[in-house]
């Protein structure tokens, strides 16, 4: 009950912060005087948003059908990788130094030649989401099932268990934490390279609706289109987040 | 009486040899240890007692080690009686699976073995009991005290009825007080099951009070220096003060310094 009193305070605090920090943005424009080339009121913000929210949301959404596919793909062959690793140590070596080879190239510069090669269309931003979010997937989880207690492997080991039992009894309910850490941490990642990844050219999407409103010096739409992505992350962000609390019941504290 | 032996060494060597270490930490170990008695290892730290816990256990020893002389674990190698589920292990630290409560933390030999759903039931309900745990079922290690975690481990090491019970200081980490209870718990367990127990300690009062049989182990390399029998009835705990409980952790501590120096 008490900890429940104590997260409906810092949520209401959390809330007052952020409704003082835009006031404070608000009025401090009209002090300063600021012109609206550099910097414009967050109720201007606001108006614009509700206004045209139609448009807005109908590029977020060809956004998000990036963001969404490439973190599902990149996310599941990190982890698959991993388990193909740690099953098969002989391949583990060439692999690993491989995937560290890719994870060294600045990929998203990538995202130029990927679109030479393969069109700007969606696919492309996929292959690029997918490409950034493997590598710390990969690493993460192959680290989580190649470091053991040696007291609960030889526990298991008297239990008489083979490959199998240790691998989902022990090592993948251990491991689980690191992994949706990882896939949490993610979110950011792909919204943030998707949106990268439409600067270099495509057919749609918020990336390129705010290149093209920055060019004609429409800050208020510029401002709204952030305004939408930040709702969005934080949505996608705490939704896996309530899906990490509720398959790890045993980690709160 | 029976007297089966649960466990034979007979002239045991062990060498660690490799890496530029040449170390012998075990040197003509013999003894034995007839079946459901409660006998107490003892010896100065760092003197190879986890290296023969570990021979005995039929695990895999940590470095290349060459190993001469025998063990016999019920007739068998360790190895075997590992196999046929004859042993059962009690660490130092509890070593629990977080993520399952004390229930299904019982049960996890049982699902690696394959038993049905009724005989797990009935098994972990009958273990509960023993234990005094009924209450904490459902809860999780780290919601459980460091000496009632120590006991989930030891229902879920008697969880399949090994014969042998090998614990490794398994109260070295709990205060005086729980130290105390849990001793007590443990003779009151010992006399239900009747179990063979190989209980490795560093404490003289622990292995007095506790044991039938204390062996000392002398230092690098170890080899047995004294086997003391304890002749006193159980519950020691009103015999505390008697001059003869006394005679006996003198005797102990005594050899304990002959086999230090």
């Amino acid at each position: 009950m008490k900890q429940l009193a104590k997260e409906k305070y810092t949520f209401i605090l959390s809330i007052l912060s952020i409704v003082m920090f835009l006031l404070l943005w608000e009025f401090l424009i009209d002090i300063l005087n600021v012109s609206r080339t550099v910097l414009i009121k967050p109720s201007e913000i606001f108006k614009t948003a509700l206004q045209e929210y139609d448009i807005i949301s109908s590029e977020l959404l060809y956004t998000m059908k990036e963001i969404f596919p490439g973190w599902i793909i990149g996310n599941s062959i990190g982890f698959c990788m991993a388990i193909l690793v740690y099953r098969n140590k002989s391949i583990s070596k060439s692999l690993v130094n491989t995937s560290v080879l890719i994870n060294a190239i600045p990929l998203i510069a990538l995202s130029a030649i990927i679109g030479g090669v393969m069109g700007t269309n969606i696919d492309s931003k996929i292959l690029i989401v997918s490409l950034i979010l493997f590598f710390p997937m990969f690493i993460t989880t192959l680290s989580q099932l190649t470091t053991i207690d040696q007291d609960s492997l030889d526990l298991f080991l008297t239990y008489s268990s083979d490959e199998k039992d240790i691998f989902r009894k022990l090592l993948l309910p251990k491991s689980l934490p690191a992994i949706l850490n990882t896939v949490k941490v993610s979110v950011v990642g792909a919204i943030f390279t998707a949106i990268t990844a439409e600067f270099f050219g495509g057919y749609g999407g918020i990336g390129i609706f705010i290149l093209s409103k920055k060019g004609l010096y429409n800050l208020p739409l510029v401002w709204a289109s952030i305004f939408y992505i930040a709702i969005f992350g934080t949505i996608f962000y705490f939704l896996v987040e309530a899906v990490q609390k509720k398959l790890l019941p045993w980690q709160r504290s | 009486m029976d007297s089966t032996k649960a466990i034979e060494v007979i002239n045991l060597s062990a060498l660690f040899d490799g890496d530029g270490k040449h170390l012998k930490v075990l040197s003509d170990i013999n003894f034995d240890i007839k079946e459901g008695s409660f006998t107490s290892i003892i010896g100065p730290s760092g003197c190879g007692k986890s290296t023969l816990f570990r021979l005995l256990s039929g695990l895999p020893t940590r470095d290349t080690c060459k190993i001469e002389g025998s063990i016999r674990i019920l007739g068998k190698k360790p190895q075997t009686a590992s196999k046929n589920r004859e042993i059962g292990l009690v660490l130092q630290k509890p070593t629990l699976l977080e993520w399952r409560n004390v229930k299904s933390n019982m049960t996890l030999p049982l699902e690696i073995m394959e038993y049905s759903k009724t005989k797990k039931e009935k098994k972990v309900e009958k273990l509960l009991k023993l234990l005094d745990l009924e209450e904490f079922s459902e809860y999780r290690p780290s919601e459980i005290s460091g000496g009632m975690q120590q006991k989930v481990s030891i229902g879920r090491a008697l969880a399949y009825d090994p014969e042998l019970l090998l614990m490794d200081e398994p109260f070295g980490a709990l205060d005086e007080i729980n130290r105390r209870r849990m001793n007590n718990e443990m003779i009151e367990i010992w006399k239900k099951t009747k179990k063979t127990i190989f209980f490795v300690t560093h404490s003289i009062d622990e292995a007095v009070y506790l044991s039938q049989k204390v062996i000392i182990l002398s230092n690098k390399p170890s080899t047995v220096h004294k086997i003391v029998d304890i002749k006193l009835p159980y519950p020691r705990c009103e015999q505390e003060d008697s001059s003869e409980y006394f005679k006996y952790i003198k005797k102990v501590r005594g050899y304990l310094d002959e086999a230090t120096c």
